[in-house]
């Protein structure tokens, strides 16, 4: 008999990574928490959480001085997953205020402008629409995901090719996720949405 | 798209799911983790998990409940009942919790709400407000679970904590709990102009209140309670009843409670033409 596979998530202290523990032992896999470079460059699956701020995020980041481990693992064909502050570190940069992210996707966030019955940050259970994904079922009704975000991707600022996921907030259609080879992100959090969230992990962790 | 959110309400005091009725104190109904179970199986948005004993007491034993309550749940719970630090908030984060709800401690010192923010981002941090009416279109702040007045206006405190970045509010009536009567529409026009959700709650007693405060108010979810935690002990025996079943067979003959289930308040609201998961 084969051990599970172990799923490193990072932790560089942006808050809560219990529930994400949760969601991976649910679905039939062991997770440890990793924040050492060593620890990230030997990972297989690699998971980038994360609530709170961008730049706080992006020192800490820097702080711990794994930035380079994460990007070498990249490089080595481990499949990383962002989660909501995690999508957005995976990226170049936020409106949201200084710092660098690890731009393994060259793309910039912006802030959800002010519309009248939108509340910021979006809080909320919505659609996400895809096609061509691996970590989606393409459902052309579009799956409920459950989200909590001031910043979003503009479809406009992401390289024609990237297989995104879509949502609707503020009026708009913006990229709620991305996939682009080993290169994964997710702007709503797997691990606050029910069984949504266990086939999406489920689908992520079958990736080899 | 906007979508509304239905959240079950579990008022707590130590390992028990309790309810105030009418004034008469608080009644035990059973292990809260049996209804967080069943609520979460039914298709709930969100839950709400308060200690509402550990305000009054100085206290914090629902460190060691949540862990254990939210051990299956796979929606986000909010925690809240007694924090003051940010101690506290990490130490219930870890413990399980997605979001915490504040009061007390924020109305005695707003900046630690600021505080808060800051080092746990506004999305974890949410505040709850409990409005008593003074006069007509007049509702103060109380803390301690309506026990103590703070002697703000829930106007000025909204604007305020808006301004502080908390991600979410909790409004509740506490002039509505527990009677049934429908959400109280006056206090939750007070928030029409915020620009952070605004979660309604305090006097839903049957389906009727919960369709009617998503289409006649702004807000983005309500927390519903006893209707919802009678629904579950009326229908579902895995749900298991401590305390007095016989006073709580008897709540709907004696308040105007219609116990409801989760799925059929979501089919329900899509029917009626609300917005929902």
């Amino acid at each position: 008999m084969t051990s599970p596979r172990v799923v490193a998530i990072v932790d560089y202290g942006m808050g809560n990574i219990f529930s994400l523990r949760r969601l991976v032992d649910r679905v039939g896999f062991k997770s440890v928490v990793v924040r050492d470079p060593d620890a990230i460059v030997k990972s297989e699956y690699l998971i980038l959480p994360g609530v709170g701020g961008f730049s706080h995020a992006a020192s800490e980041i820097d702080a711990l001085g794994i930035a380079p481990a994460i990007i070498e693992s990249a490089q080595l064909g481990c499949n990383i997953l962002g989660i909501c502050l995690g999508m957005q570190l995976l990226c170049t940069r936020s409106d949201e205020g200084a710092g660098d992210g690890l731009n393994l996707i060259s793309a910039t966030f912006r802030r959800f402008p002010d519309v009248e019955s939108y509340p910021i940050p979006q809080t909320q259970w919505n659609l996400v629409n895809s096609s061509n994904s691996r970590l989606l079922s393409g459902d052309s009704d579009g799956e409920f995901f459950y989200f909590v975000h001031s910043y979003y991707l503009p479809i406009s600022a992401v390289d024609e090719g990237l297989v995104v996921h879509k949502s609707k907030y503020c009026g708009f259609e913006y990229v709620s996720g991305f996939e682009h080879k080993n290169i994964a992100g997710v702007q709503y959090h797997p691990e606050l949405s029910g069984v949504a969230g266990e086939r999406l992990m489920k689908n992520f962790l079958k990736i080899r | 798209m906007k979508f509304k959110r239905l959240i079950a309400r579990l008022d707590c005091k130590n390992e028990s799911l309790v309810k105030g009725i009418h004034l008469e104190g608080l009644r035990v109904l059973g292990a809260p983790k049996d209804f967080l179970n069943l609520y979460y199986q039914q298709g709930i948005d969100e839950l709400i998990y308060m200690d509402v004993v550990a305000s009054l007491y100085n206290r914090n034993g629902i460190h060691e409940l949540v862990s254990e309550a939210a051990e299956n749940i796979g929606v986000p719970i909010t925690v809240g009942g007694g924090v003051r630090s940010a101690k506290d908030v990490k130490s219930l984060l870890e413990r399980g919790a997605d979001k915490i709800l504040l009061n007390t401690a924020v109305v005695n010192d707003p900046s630690l709400l600021a505080r808060l923010v800051d080092q746990f981002g506004s999305s974890t941090i949410s505040v709850a407000v409990e409005a008593i009416k003074i006069s007509e279109g007049n509702y103060g702040v109380f803390t301690d679970n309506g026990r103590e007045d703070s002697g703000i206006s829930v106007v000025a405190w909204l604007a305020k904590i808006e301004e502080l970045g908390a991600g979410e509010v909790v409004l509740t009536s506490v002039d509505h709990e527990g009677t049934g009567r429908g959400l109280d529409m006056d206090l939750l026009s007070l928030a029409d102009g915020m620009k952070i959700p605004v979660i309604a709650h305090g006097g839903v007693g049957r389906y009727e209140h919960i369709r009617d405060g998503f289409s006649s108010s702004k807000c983005d979810g309500i927390a519903v309670a006893s209707v919802f935690h009678y629904g579950a002990i009326d229908r579902d025996s895995e749900v298991k009843v401590s305390g007095n079943t016989h006073f709580l067979k008897s709540i709907g003959q004696k308040s105007d409670l219609m116990p409801l289930s989760v799925q059929e308040c979501k089919t329900r609201l899509r029917a009626d033409g609300v917005n929902t998961r």
